[in-house]
């Protein structure tokens, strides 16, 4: 294992306000899969997706300075990853979370599947279709709890959403991914 | 007859980890029971499933975007202004000074000399507590970075 990637969080921080471009490489290396993660559940495209990661990270190292670690900096990040994202989303006039579309597509819910036992195995091979067909501040939160294992409070921290509302999403995005689940389920079998 | 059990109820007896079977409603309701069979699937799902990874080179992108920090100029704007100050100064002293002084002074070479020696090891000495200074701070930086600490 690289000694780099041994330095407790402080010390790689102070090295790289620094200038230490080591320190600089190695919090990308970090944090570089929870970024993509967050950018790409919340915003469509690959060239905007590619451009936008890497704003992240100029904008985290223009402000580096400033992270007093009241928070862990993945958590930071993170929350960098999130507002920049909104601001590009909002410049495009697109909605983070459209209630609309959500209560349309999901409510009420279909019982015609409700009898049919689902497999661990087919459920895998259809959850990422599922996972991109929620709307994105769904995909966003089940992304950040479910695959970044961050708690209610570091979502809180993350989005600024308080915990309870979080948790509400969480539930509404869980029901939503499983009647999701429920149809690509049956439409594969049929296929 | 008892009304179903909410996804909310269902999705938090799955994550409470006890034995959901136990709970009164759901050993008389088998369309509960297939619900949180469903809920207890994803949640599984969930914890197996893998997002795609960073592209590969993706660190090196980054990096690449990154300019590198600037050198510390030797040259400090403070440096610059005074030294335009003393050729100022110079100048003006030269112009403004009467002839007899400067035939006295030309006439006390020593005093020239002297005064030269004097100005020379003040400039060398100022440029090497300012550079030790630097160096210092580079030095604190480094060991607060751990990045030399020798291996255990």
């Amino acid at each position: 294992m690289n000694e780099i990637s041994l330095i407790p969080e402080k010390q790689l921080i102070a090295a790289a306000i620094a200038g230490n471009r080591l320190a600089l490489r190695q919090i990308v290396d970090r944090t570089q899969k929870l970024v993509v993660h967050i950018v790409h559940s919340m915003v469509a495209g690959k060239e905007d997706r590619e451009d936008l990661t890497q704003d992240v990270y100029l904008k985290a190292f223009r402000s580096l300075h400033s992270f007093r670690q009241e928070a862990k900096l993945s958590t930071w990040i993170a929350r960098i990853a999130y507002n920049t994202c909104l601001n590009h989303l909002q410049k495009k006039r697109l909605k983070l979370l459209d209630i609309d579309e959500v209560v349309e597509q999901y409510e009420p819910s279909s019982d015609s599947d409700a009898f049919e036992l689902l497999e661990k195995k087919q459920v895998c091979a259809v959850l990422q279709d599922a996972i991109d067909q929620l709307p994105a501040l769904y995909r966003t939160l089940i992304t950040l709890y479910h695959f970044s294992f961050f708690n209610l409070a570091e979502i809180s921290q993350v989005t600024g959403l308080p915990e309870g509302t979080i948790k509400s999403y969480l539930y509404r995005a869980r029901k939503a991914l499983l009647q999701t689940v429920l149809v690509n389920y049956k439409s594969k079998e049929v296929l | 007859m008892n009304s179903h059990l909410s996804d909310k109820a269902l999705q938090d007896l799955v994550l409470s980890k006890e034995d959901a079977l136990l709970h009164p409603h759901l050993s008389g309701c088998e369309a509960c029971r297939l619900k949180l069979q469903h809920y207890q699937t994803l949640f599984a799902a969930l914890a197996e499933h893998e997002l795609a990874d960073a592209p590969v080179g993706f660190a090196d992108l980054v990096m690449d975007q990154i300019p590198v920090a600037p050198a510390v100029a030797s040259t400090r704007p403070v440096f610059v202004l005074t030294a335009l100050l003393a050729g100022i100064a110079a100048v003006v002293g030269y112009r403004l000074l009467p002839a007899s002084v400067w035939s006295y002074v030309q006439g006390q070479q020593y005093i020239g000399i002297g005064l030269l020696g004097v100005g020379a090891v003040l400039v060398l000495g100022f440029f090497m507590v300012t550079q030790w200074k630097h160096y210092q701070h580079q030095i604190n930086l480094i060991n607060r970075s751990g990045f030399l600490q020798p291996d255990e």
